[in-house]
């Protein structure tokens, strides 16, 4: 983005198929910048067995847990509209969310299935 | 309709938001375990709803920030729910409510038919300001609500008078 408006404000006096040309460049630039950066630091997966799951964040952040770590369940709505099932610790304690759109099943389906783990410690 | 096809229907209504008019339920618990007793639902969240910078701004200048919570029970056999028991959730609820700081709640329950009439008349009455009340016949759709704010938030806000025939709708098709 910030290209484009460099490149915008430089070709201000050129002509208009001129200008075109100049996009050229940044614009499929910008985009494969954009996909290499999201997957390096954004892009989110989550992996998950009967013994527990563990959530990636881009290339570096692995959290891994086991079912046998929480005690209660819970659905969480986010900001994005999305579903989240958040885990507890302890009543009202600290808790970890699995963004239920990463692991492509339904948020409601996914905390039953969660919720059968935790009951079978 | 089964009670629990019911529940899960209107869990999912609340965190689509269906109850955004008068809060913002974010978080839904099931079974959960609420000073001895299990609800069949719970759902937590604040008068102040979350939204994108103006949103936010506006519910920050002029929304109450109180905590809330909804508290869904269900009642298979209708004609087993007593005016003592009714009594008895709602004491459960005014403990949770005095514990977590809650400024309002909402008790609603899931029957399997109408209520006996003695009960049906006790959620009728309720005019205190702290607690709403609801009753949804899962068969026959019917709602009673209590006479205070809250009670009639669940059928102006929440259109739980549309949950059961909107299910059964859908089931038609």
């Amino acid at each position: 983005m910030g290209l484009l408006i460099l490149v915008g404000v430089l070709t201000n006096g050129l002509p208009a198929q001129l200008r075109l040309l100049t996009l050229a460049v940044p614009v499929p630039l910008g985009i494969i910048l954009g996909v290499l950066l999201y997957y390096r630091t954004g892009h989110e997966t989550v992996q998950y067995d009967d013994s527990g799951f563990s959530l990636r964040r881009g290339r570096s952040m692995v959290e891994s847990h086991a079912w046998t770590e929480f005690v209660e369940v819970s659905l969480c709505a986010d900001q994005k509209g999305g579903v989240n099932v958040r885990l507890y610790r302890e009543p009202d304690g600290e808790y970890v969310e699995i963004p239920a759109s990463k692991t492509g099943v339904d948020a409601f389906t996914l905390r039953n299935s969660v919720v059968d783990r935790i009951r079978r410690r | 309709m089964q009670i629990d096809d019911a529940i899960d229907a209107f869990e999912r209504d609340i965190l689509n938001g269906r109850a955004r008019w008068v809060a913002d339920l974010n978080e839904t618990f099931r079974d959960h375990l609420v000073e001895g007793h299990r609800f069949r639902m719970c759902a937590r969240g604040q008068t102040r709803g979350k939204g994108f910078i103006l949103s936010r701004l506006f519910a920050w200048t002029v929304l109450p920030n109180y905590t809330v919570s909804l508290y869904a029970e269900a009642v298979r056999n209708s004609k087993d729910i007593v005016g003592g028991r009714l009594v008895e959730l709602l004491r459960f609820i005014r403990r949770d409510m005095e514990k977590r700081g809650l400024k309002w709640a909402w008790l609603v329950l899931f029957l399997e038919g109408d209520p006996p009439s003695q009960v049906a008349r006790s959620i009728e009455t309720y005019d205190k300001n702290d607690i709403g009340i609801g009753g949804v016949n899962v068969h026959s759709g019917n709602v009673l609500v209590s006479n205070n704010l809250l009670g009639r938030s669940l059928v102006r806000q929440m259109r739980l008078d549309r949950l059961v025939p909107r299910l059964e709708r859908g089931k038609g098709k």
